[in-house]
């Protein structure tokens, strides 16, 4: 569904992304690991067209998205939720839900309110008086709102207490079931192995190692050769 | 005596609610699209003048009220997608520089389409005269400047407070790039929202011609006047436009009675003493 085709990036004159592929089907989660500064964050925003790679194409359901603007991009149906979480402030948690909620989308306000219990509770706060995991909660439920066909997250669990961070795999888990493809870019190795079908690793800007879920697990040399050794 | 000083008070009410409308427009605009648009005040020019020409053909202000603000806001926006969006992306300085050629244009083609005499607009009918309450006189009009004023003003909160519409502006005003991603059209949302800023201008424009009529070089001044309000209530606070509105037109106007010449005076101290004590306005963030 998602097919990255050797895309190279720039910021300004420095070359970040020098030849990065990958590809997402249909109902699958992909992890994207790698070192800090690899290029994760900086693929995440080539595929969007935050940042417009200079070569390569980037194919989604048969569409090109190479030099398309970032809304009609995400009009296709791709939804980042980004490193930051991209939390409105100002908004207040239901305002920043309902700018995102689409018609066709198959989650609606109140499939994510009853996904989501603490956003329903929170829902009258400004986006300013949550805490991190409440922050990526309700990026995500924007996220599922805004009808993606592929979801995409940039180091969810960053920042997060433990128990939060086993909520969130839980809730990774449960939009798989329901068959939406995921990529993942994560620090957190747990995380990746309990949920990812494949493993990208990227390296200074190119795609260091590629393998399945239990290819990577079975083999430590994977992890302390491209990976910090902290997991 | 009293009197004299409940009517500036009153006077400089009404001033300030026109000044509010015209801040208002400006702040809204700097906050979402981070652009400084110093044609602002040749746009109020227009909605004055474009009343006149709307009361000349149609004999009715309550048209002129309606059509005048359309018509600034129509021309906003399509000089929106020809020129300003290109512009975004460059340094303020630059910004200023073409939006003061585009205020220089609308400035020009105003004196050679209505003449460089000012034009005089009358009250209309249903608001002459004056109310008495023993022994205070006031205005009809000036009353009714307030009132609809406080109503536009009372719309433009609900829209941005309560509608998807307010919610996008207000999101795009912390990040742009984040309203993109959930697949809105930002380009659209900016050219709507210079249009909706602008339009304000217009509505302060068309209110103020039956005060003042439509003066051909009156912008230059407006623009510092909605500046020094902005300034004063903090850039982008919709409350800070409306206090620092109704401060500026208040001092104005009752300095006109006590110390005339030096109003602007006042108004620029008030400013300066504000950003002394709170550098981002009264209702401003950093
Ligand atoms: N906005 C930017 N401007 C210039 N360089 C950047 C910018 N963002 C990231 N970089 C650089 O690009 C490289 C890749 O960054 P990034 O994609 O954020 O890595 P990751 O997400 O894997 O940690 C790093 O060397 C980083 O310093
Ligand atoms: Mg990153």
């Amino acid at each position: 569904m998602l097919n990255v085709e050797s895309i190279h990036s720039y910021y300004d004159k420095s070359h970040v992304l020098e030849g990065v592929s990958l590809q997402v089907g249909d109902g699958e989660l992909v992890t994207l690991l790698g070192r800090n500064g690899a290029g994760k964050t900086t693929t995440l925003r080539s595929i969007l067209g935050i940042v417009r790679p200079r070569q390569g194409q980037i194919s989604f359901d048969g569409q090109q998205l190479v030099g398309r603007e970032i809304f009609d991009i995400a009009r296709q149906g791709i939804a980042l939720v980004p490193e930051h979480r991209g939390i409105f402030r100002q908004l207040s948690v239901e305002e920043n839900l309902k700018i995102a909620v689409r018609k066709g989308s198959r989650w609606q306000l109140d499939d994510v309110y009853s996904m989501f219990p603490r956003l329903k509770e929170r829902r009258r706060n400004g986006g300013f008086a949550l805490s991190g995991g409440e922050q990526q909660m309700l990026a995500i439920a924007r996220a599922l709102l805004n009808g993606p066909k592929l979801l995409i997250l940039d180091e969810p669990t960053e920042g997060l207490a433990p128990v939060i961070v086993d909520e969130l795999v839980k809730i990774l888990r449960r939009i798989k079931g329901e068959g939406l493809s995921i990529l993942l870019v994560e620090q957190n190795l747990m995380v990746c192995d309990a949920l990812a079908d494949r493993h990208y690793v990227l390296e200074q800007g190119r795609v260091a190692y590629q393998g399945s879920a239990a290819q990577f697990r079975d083999d430590p040399s994977i992890k302390n050769r491209y990976l910090a050794l902290s997991a | 005596m009293l009197d004299l000083y409940l009517f500036q008070l009153l006077n400089g009410l009404g001033l300030g609610m026109i000044y509010f409308l015209i801040a208002v427009g400006l702040t809204i605009i700097f906050g979402l699209l981070n652009f400084v648009n110093f044609a602002h005040g040749a746009f109020f020019l227009l909605g004055a003048y474009l009343c006149y020409t709307a009361v000349a053909i149609t004999g009715n202000f309550w048209l002129a009220l309606l059509i005048a603000p359309l018509a600034v806001a129509a021309l906003a926006w399509a000089v929106e997608r020809l020129l300003i969006k290109r512009i975004y992306h460059l340094p303020h300085t630059f910004q200023i520089l073409v939006t003061l050629g585009i205020a220089l244009i609308i400035q020009e083609a105003s004196v050679l389409i209505w003449g460089p005499v000012g034009k005089n607009i009358a009250v209309p009918p249903e608001l002459r005269g004056v109310l008495i309450l023993g022994d205070f006189i006031y205005p009809y009009y000036r009353l009714f400047l307030i009132g609809f004023a406080a109503l536009i003003g009372l719309g433009l909160w609900l829209l941005l407070e309560r509608t998807r519409f307010g919610a996008l502006v207000r999101a795009g005003s912390e990040s742009t790039e984040t309203v993109s991603l959930l697949g809105t059209n930002i380009f659209r949302l900016f050219s709507l929202t210079f249009a909706l800023g602008v339009g304000l201008a217009g509505v302060a424009g068309v209110l103020f011609a039956p005060l003042r009529g439509a003066q051909p070089f009156v912008g230059p001044e407006i623009l510092g006047i909605a500046f020094v309000v902005v300034v004063i209530g903090g850039m982008g606070s919709f409350g800070g436009a409306l206090v620092g509105g109704l401060l500026v037109g208040v001092v104005q106007s009752m300095m006109s009675s006590l110390w005339p010449q030096g109003a602007s005076l006042m108004i620029y101290g008030a400013m300066a003493a504000v950003i002394l004590v709170r550098p981002y306005g009264l209702f401003g963030r950093a």
